[in-house]
């Protein structure tokens, strides 16, 4: 019984190479399309990937500035800390003196800041506390809940700004999850249409087949192969261009030190994942275009 | 062999192709299915290798009622029993042994058996010299032998052929007559459609007489039943 299933299994697989060198130029213009598809896609879930990594180490980044107000004690300033750290959301929380923060004005101003070393005697700034929150998405909450400290003066975190990012992202997300759909969409026609021709090239076989008592299993198998072996050799093209891109790009960002301003995903992080997944992808849009054109072409 | 009792068959179009007919054939029998165009036969022999189903009532092969047979399991059905066309229906890119190798290949036999077997068919049907030939290096003649080895090669109980001269000129035809006879005396029950009024004079044997959807004539002794000569 085994051997019998292997015998099959072999002459399936040798029917489905046989099928797409038979019709191969249709073939190659299937597994061209599936892999613009497929590359469309992986490029896309790349930008979404990253984005998503943006968009944690900008989440990440999202802190709140309070100010203690003038002539608080030191005893009270201990007891404000001892209290916010109690605050669900609170993570950490650096305190700053006035003087801490004038150091880090003049600082921040290289050498111009020395003529702010004049305020040294009657320091304008306030001391401050920083908290780092441990989920960002929750900042309003927590700044809603320091306000009911009468020791802290002025609360802030960059709401507008990281809002306005995450919202931006959200969208370029959602478009890029919608354009894959339409990609895919569209290869999986394309495979269908593809399968739809071998189906037609070989209908007198397959009526030869029903006559002589073939399965309706045994009909299809090699079609369904035919349309996987497309998807896999469609998702090739796509992966090895991905791979030496991304990392081309990743080494070409990372040599002219902006990784600051767009932080990639480190390749070793994505990259196999990302091909299994084109494979995979391309795998599951052969087979489906295969039945897809099965359906409808061998019903009985 | 065969039992159909009050079989009637309409098509999606309302067209109605039989209308009630019941015949019996026995086990080794050789039938012959005649009439003009449209009256039914193919229809008759459509219901015979389950291509269609009955509307109403039914049709017993070998105790198997086939209008109960689906879609699904239609294959095993077919693995019993062989078919052969006036078009020959050969893959052209296959050799005659291939074409009947063919038929054993899709029930996954090992190569063994095939090669025994369709050696076995092609010598009966006297192609053993040309079976690395591909169809059109071959005769009509020659192809429909290779069609019916291909029918034939799994020893089936009943060969249903469908206007298997139908391509030929009368000395061929005369050969696959031979063939079929050779078969049938082997224990296969044959039913064959055919509009040659030669042949079922020449060589009497049962004859079934269709006209509008209905079986005018079970000739036992054969013979053709119309006058006119041009069916």
């Amino acid at each position: 019984m085994m051997m019998k299933y292997f015998r099959m299994g072999t002459r399936h697989w040798r029917e489905a190479f046989k099928g797409i060198w038979r019709h191969r130029m249709l073939a190659f213009s299937a597994v061209l399309s599936v892999a613009v598809a497929l590359f469309l896609t992986s490029f896309l879930v790349l930008v979404v990937l990253n984005v998503n990594n943006v968009t944690s180490n900008l989440e990440k980044d999202i802190k709140i500035y309070a100010t203690i107000k003038k002539d608080t004690s030191a005893e009270a300033i201990d007891n404000l800390i001892a209290q916010t750290r109690t605050l669900g959301n609170v993570a950490e929380i650096q305190y700053k003196t006035a003087d801490q923060e004038l150091d880090d004005l003049i600082l921040s101003y290289g050498e111009e800041g020395k003529i702010f070393e004049s305020y040294r005697d009657d320091n304008p700034l306030k001391a401050t506390l920083t908290f780092t929150l441990i989920d960002p998405r929750d900042a309003e909450a927590t700044v809603t809940a320091l306000t009911a400290f009468s020791e802290l003066d002025k609360i802030q975190y960059g709401q507008e700004t990281a809002e306005n990012i995450l919202q931006i992202f959200d969208t370029v997300q959602r478009f890029g999850a919608f354009v894959v759909l339409a990609v895919m969409v569209v290869a999986v026609v394309l495979i269908s249409n593809t399968i739809r021709m071998a189906i037609m090239a070989r209908r007198t076989e397959i009526e030869i087949m029903r006559l002589v008592g073939a399965s309706n299993f045994f009909i299809r198998w090699p079609f369904i192969l035919e349309g996987l072996i497309i998807g896999i050799l469609g998702s090739i093209i796509p992966v090895g261009l991905t791979i030496v891109g991304y990392t081309q790009l990743y080494g070409y960002l990372t040599n002219q030190g902006q990784l600051a301003l767009v932080r990639l995903a480190e390749p070793s992080e994505i990259l196999l994942g990302i091909s299994l997944l084109t494979i995979a992808i391309g795998a599951f849009v052969g087979i489906l275009g295969s039945l897809f054109s099965m359906t409808k072409f061998l019903k009985k | 062999m065969i039992k159909l009792s009050n079989v009637s068959k309409i098509y999606k179009n309302h067209m109605k192709a039989l209308n009630d007919i019941s015949v019996d054939i026995q086990e080794g029998e050789f039938v012959y299915v005649v009439g003009h165009s449209g009256a039914g036969k193919s229809t008759f022999i459509k219901l015979l290798y389950r291509e269609e189903r009955a509307t109403q009532g039914h049709v017993l092969v070998d105790g198997l009622d086939l209008t109960k047979v689906t879609n699904r399991r239609v294959h095993k059905y077919r693995r019993t029993i062989g078919v052969v066309f006036q078009d020959f229906k050969l893959l052209p890119n296959l050799t005659a042994y291939e074409n009947v190798a063919y038929a054993l290949e899709v029930h996954g036999e090992d190569a063994q058996t095939i090669n025994t077997k369709v050696k076995e068919a092609l010598e009966l049907v006297g192609l053993i010299d040309k079976m690395k030939q591909f169809p059109d290096q071959l005769s009509g003649g020659e192809q429909q032998r290779v069609a019916i080895a291909r029918a034939i090669v799994n020893k089936p109980k009943l060969l249903i052929a469908d206007e298997p001269t139908g391509n030929l000129d009368p000395v061929t035809s005369q050969t696959i007559m031979e063939v079929l006879e050779e078969v049938n005396k082997r224990g296969t029950t044959v039913v064959m459609a055919t509009h040659d009024i030669h042949l079922v004079n020449e060589s009497r044997k049962r004859t079934l007489t269709f006209e509008n959807g209905v079986i005018i004539n079970d000739a036992q002794e054969g013979g053709y039943f119309y006058d006119d000569e041009v069916l």
